[in-house]
């Protein structure tokens, strides 16, 4: 039987920072208040062996002998600290992180002394730059 | 010089204690390191060479890296900038400044040539969980990192800004971020790709030279490149190399660098986690940080920084916030302070010694203070001291406020400051959306005041100077244990 940890945070933010647009694919599943039992949900558990977060749909109950089969599950509140009694937690789904087909950008070496001029020619930049604003500011 | 020979350094002065017995990453690490800080007052680094679950070879940390003592937490930094030993706090910012207003480009090697590539972990092989990232606090919603330097570059001008932010890994390939709007590198993500509906490519350095991380903590202005702060610091170029799945430059010789991607609208939650603050912090709303590649040294060491109440390695992020008001107070025509204190056992309070030129000059200097970048995390209680004041000690700082503050009228209060998601007051949709905030000034001088002050008694007022030189001359012959402890103006 393995075990979960729920957090829930009755005070967490709501805001969604930025002021751009709406988020299209949220991903957010902070719990303010316990889970409704026997009732299928989204929500995010963590793994207290790893300390990984994963989001699963499940099913959730306070009494453990209600659910035969269930995980456990360990409730943690922000404010208050872990319950004292676990609940139970039987994972129908779980999503796994998208693993997205990367390629390494093609690179040829830099010889020495492009290094050296990469500087030169940033630092020559700059100085024409400084000079053309003094030149500006007269 | 890059993190391991910080180390070696540091273990040459006799001031690094290495640990090969097993330490757990998750609480314990931290646990030991913030113990360390409180026993020694920062006198010594840790070296964690046997990480649970990562021992041989899959990782290792350091502790106390950046912190420097109670009375003088410059000092690890001025040691990492090659500064003598017995540099005062004024010799060291006057440094910093110097070095500071010659910034030094940073020079780009071949990624063959780069220790931060000795591994390459693409696609599925790149798990953040394979790294010892550790679990800090009980209360933490997950591991954290919170000293690194997150990369991204302004799509417009080509910028790159490197900043500071908690990063929290969720899972093997996603983190997020505590990524306030109003920061450089979040704004950027949010005004220029996520507003164009466009994927922002990231990385994340972990464990350079160890003023990279001072460097990515400094409120630099928006358009200044921290990599020429850092070439600057350290007197010389830092070596950087283009990352593998995107073209951002990175420090050639990090212990780690995690390469990633931002898509637009995305959000996960993110937190709590446990601040330099002193309080754990609620959940926010972040972006989805997803990772493609990982690079790193073989046997990487990373930081296990442990946040909170007391000193830590915080000493190694205030500098460039103090230099940061000190700038700004020049800038807008007051007379720089010599000094500005941020107190990192008590991060909401700042004090200095301030000399005003006319009585108008303490408004500004609370307007100047109020509203500027670097006051959105620190400094909600500002306490002006006189000139001559030494405001390194936090008790002679309430002794000033005891003498000379006068409750009735002279205060300053911020109006519409923003508000920060590390303060504890108000709720937290208020410290997300930065309203409601506040920020007081206690005028502690005795400057331009409508009265007069009455005559201070004290050893260095009531004593004429024959007096305190004789005493001094006499002090040992009298045959007390201690020292004479005197405060004349021209010691301060």
């Amino acid at each position: 039987m393995a075990e979960y940890e729920l957090l829930i945070d009755p005070v967490a933010s709501k805001s969604v920072k930025g002021g751009t647009a709406a988020p299209a694919k949220s991903d957010v599943n902070v719990l303010e208040t316990l889970p409704p039992e026997n009732k299928e949900i989204e929500v995010e558990l963590r793994d207290p062996r790893r300390m990984e977060s994963f989001k699963v749909r499940a099913i959730f109950s306070s009494k453990p002998e209600e659910l035969p089969g269930a995980d456990i599950l360990w409730i943690i509140r922000q404010d208050t600290g872990r319950f004292k009694e676990p609940w139970a937690v039987k994972i129908i789904e779980r999503f796994e992180d998208e693993v997205k087909e990367v390629e390494a950008i093609p690179r040829r070496k830099l010889s020495l002394g492009e290094r050296k001029g990469h500087m030169l020619s940033d630092l020559l930049k700059e100085r024409e730059s400084k000079m053309a604003e003094k030149g500006k500011n007269k | 010089m890059d993190l391991r020979e910080a180390i070696k350094l540091l273990e040459k002065e006799g001031r690094l204690i290495t640990i090969d017995q097993e330490v757990d990453w998750y609480l314990e690490a931290c646990a030991i390191t913030g113990m360390m800080y409180r026993v020694n007052d920062g006198r010594y680094a840790v070296l964690y060479n046997n990480v649970k679950d990562y021992y041989p070879d899959k990782g290792r940390l350091i502790g106390n890296l950046w912190a420097g003592s109670r009375r003088r937490p410059w000092e690890r930094v001025a040691f990492f900038m090659g500064l003598p030993k017995d540099i005062t706090r004024r010799q060291f910012l006057q440094e910093v400044t110097r070095r500071e207003r010659n910034p030094v480009k940073p020079l780009e090697i071949s990624a063959g040539d780069a220790p931060c590539k000795e591994i390459i972990k693409m696609g599925k092989e790149a798990n953040l969980l394979d790294l010892p990232i550790t679990f800090s606090h009980g209360t933490d919603g997950g591991r954290y990192l919170t000293i690194l330097g997150i990369i991204n570059q302004d799509p417009d001008t080509g910028w790159t800004n490197i900043g500071n932010y908690r990063w929290m890994v969720k899972s093997p390939r996603r983190g997020a971020a505590l990524w306030q709007m109003g920061q450089h590198g979040p704004t950027i993500y949010y005004m220029k790709y996520e507003a164009r509906g466009n994927t922002m490519p990231f990385c994340i350095a972990l464990g350079s030279d160890p003023l990279f991380f001072t460097v990515a903590c400094a409120p630099l202005p928006a358009g200044y490149c921290e990599y020429d702060f850092v070439g600057a610091l350290r007197d010389r170029p830092l070596e950087v190399v283009r990352a593998e799945t995107n073209n951002l430059l990175v420090p050639a010789d990090a212990e780690v660098i995690i390469e990633g991607e931002v898509r637009p609208g995305e959000r996960t939650d993110e937190g709590p986690f446990g601040e330099y603050s002193g309080y754990t912090q609620g959940r926010n709303i972040s972006p989805i940080f997803r990772i493609n590649c990982i690079t790193m040294r073989k046997n990487p060491i990373l930081p296990a920084h442990t946040e909170g109440i007391r000193w830590n390695d915080e000493c190694g992020a205030i500098i460039g916030m103090e230099t940061g008001y000190l700038h700004d107070c020049e800038r807008f025509g007051l007379k720089r302070p010599k000094d500005w204190w941020l107190y990192p056992q008590a991060y909401s309070l700042s004090a200095m010694p301030f000399e005003a030129t006319c009585p108008e000059d303490l408004k500004r200097l609370a307007q100047v203070s109020f509203y500027s970048k670097q006051s959105v995390f620190n400094g909600n209680l500002l306490i002006p001291c006189d000139p001559d004041v030494d405001t390194s000690d936090i008790r002679d700082v309430f002794e000033q406020v005891a003498l000379n503050y006068d409750p009735r009228t002279v205060t300053f209060s911020g109006q519409d400051v923003l508000n920060s998601p590390l303060n504890f007051f108000t709720d937290a949709d208020s410290r997300a959306k930065y309203i409601d905030g506040g920020k007081r000034l206690w005028d502690a001088t005795t400057q331009f005041k409508p009265w007069s002050y009455p005559r201070k008694v004290s050893f260095e007022h009531a004593y004429p100077l024959e007096v305190r030189e004789r005493v001094a001359e006499t002090w040992s012959k009298l045959g007390f244990d201690q020292d004479i402890e005197r405060k004349e103006p021209e010691m301060l």
